[in-house]
């Protein structure tokens, strides 16, 4: 009778302790879950951050930005020089040193293009090095495209394309 | 029978005092075996706290660096304004290739140029963007500190017109060369800008100024004859002389007065450099290309896309006295094929 006693409390005590062992379980599952959610979230958030920090970097890029013809210290906002994209994109691409070191530091896995919207004419694609991953952020930005020899401004949209 | 019945009562009492011990090994046994669990189950709790504390500790860390990468490239693009930030109150260190807080190291891009002391605490962080052009626009150069930075200007050659480019949100101060030993301390970072009139060496401190650590004061000075900017460390009442850079343009004389050293300030330097060199490159092509379109006309002869190669090759040489003074005179070539260009209404080479 008094080992069937005690081999019963033995058992309450147990059980006890598996369920308080169970609760923590499910607690730091759940807790994980929320973790990692919330990971995810920042990286999600992080991602769509670095996609606006590059637009924003070539936006201001020196290698593209056109100055003003009567100063070459006002820089125009938003406004390229049409035979600094020609050349940027022709150093980018011989340069191979150039487009693996300095300029992937600066853009990563990305493809960098302006489109000549106005009149229509043409694209050029100034950096591309693609991930190999399919999920990217894209973002437009309309852009003025300056030609210095004819003194013509056309209307263009910059396209980036950030992979993850 | 008596002895049989004494016998019994004797093993009864055995048997009670058998019982007796088991019940007290079997209650000091439980008492055993909650301290045990109860201490595992704070040891769980414990090390769990702790382990949350530090995640939350890098996740802070995290947060703070990448929001400081942000405001970065945001006040990197608004030049000649001066932001002031509000951060958490951490300290956040600065070098020239990494941002870090606490055991959070993150790199900063080779094409950031930022000049900074090497740490930064308190809740507010002025931020300010200078545009370097040589003369073409080549770089922004992002200069950080605190209210808590002094930048005291020795007011000689041209000290004025630097200190009046400064905003007013940033700590600062001229004082004439006679006037420098009366400076008293006043809690702040001191940083001495001189312009060669006196060298430094030859100043001695107040004994206000004396008591300070030294780490808490440092001087330069610029001798624009040169292009150089000595780097000096406060020994005492004294400045010793810790090593020399080149500098191009106001920008850098502005950047070596932000720089927490001379290791941090070369090295942000050189980047500069490089970028020169980028951007040169482009104009170079950019040239050729201009020289291409107008052969026959009479643009054609004030097209020069050498100049911009030698511009490259200097650039792309260890950054001293000869170096910057030779891109000096090229830039002094440049704008004067520049301006002829701009007076026969051909397209500029910048």
């Amino acid at each position: 009778m008094k080992t069937k006693k005690a081999q019963i409390k033995m058992f309450e005590t147990i059980a006890v302790l598996l369920i308080f062992f169970v609760l923590i379980a499910f607690g730091l599952i759940f807790y994980s879950k929320v973790q990692r959610d919330s990971i995810q979230g920042t990286g999600k958030e992080y991602f769509n951050l670095k996609a606006i920090q590059t637009a924003q970097l070539v936006s201001f890029l020196p290698e593209l930005q056109c100055t003003s013809p009567t100063s070459a210290n006002i820089i125009g906002d938003d406004c390229f020089d049409v035979f600094k994209i020609i050349a940027l994109k022709d150093i980018i691409e011989d340069n191979s040193k150039l487009k693996d070191g300095y300029y992937f530091d600066l853009f990563g896995f990305s493809k960098i293009t302006v489109e000549q919207i106005y009149p229509l004419g043409k694209k050029w694609v100034i950096y591309n090095k693609s991930s190999g991953k399919s999920s990217k952020s894209s973002l437009q930005i309309p852009v003025l495209i300056y030609n210095a020899s004819s003194r013509e401004n056309y209307f263009g949209v910059l396209n980036i394309d950030v992979y993850k | 029978m008596l002895n049989i019945f004494g016998l019994s009562i004797l093993l009864k009492k055995q048997d009670y005092k058998m019982k007796s011990k088991k019940g007290v090994i079997s209650v000091q046994f439980n008492w055993i075996f909650i301290l045990i669990i109860g201490v595992l189950i704070l040891l769980f709790f414990g090390s769990f706290v702790v382990k949350l504390k530090n995640n939350s500790d890098i996740t802070i860390a995290n947060t703070i660096i990448t929001n400081m990468q942000t405001i970065m490239t945001g006040a990197e693009v608004s030049t000649k304004t001066i932001t002031p930030i509000k951060i958490p109150d951490r300290e956040i260190r600065f070098s020239c290739d990494f941002i870090s807080v606490g055991d959070i190291e993150k790199e900063i891009t080779k094409n950031k140029i930022v000049f900074s002391p090497e740490s930064i605490k308190g809740r507010t962080l002025l931020t300010w963007a200078l545009d370097w052009n040589t003369p073409y626009h080549v770089s922004n150069f992002l200069c950080l500190t605190t209210p808590n930075y002094k930048y005291i200007f020795i007011n000689s050659g041209d000290a004025q017109e630097l200190y009046n480019s400064l905003p007013s949100k940033i700590t600062k101060d001229i004082v004439k060369p006679d006037d420098i030993s009366s400076i008293k301390d006043t809690g702040n970072y001191l940083k001495f800008v001189f312009f060669n009139n006196p060298k430094p060496e030859d100043v001695t401190l107040s004994s206000s100024i004396k008591s300070v650590s030294d780490k808490e004061v440092s001087a330069i000075n610029v001798i624009s004859g040169t292009n150089e900017i000595e780097f000096y460390e406060k020994k005492g009442a004294k400045f010793k002389l810790s090593g020399t850079a080149g500098y191009l343009g106001d920008p850098m004389i502005l950047g070596a007065m932000f720089s927490g050293n001379l290791v941090d300030y070369k090295c942000n330097v050189e980047k500069a450099f490089n970028k020169l060199s980028i951007v040169s490159m482009i104009y170079e092509k950019r040239t050729e290309y201009l020289q291409d379109l107008y052969v026959g006309r009479s643009c054609i002869s004030y097209y020069d896309s050498s100049i911009f190669s030698n511009i490259i090759i200097d650039s792309k040489r260890e950054i001293n006295t000869n170096s910057i003074q030779s891109i000096n005179s090229t830039i002094d070539n440049l704008k004067l094929k520049n301006k002829n260009l701009q007076s026969y209404s051909c397209p500029t080479m910048y």
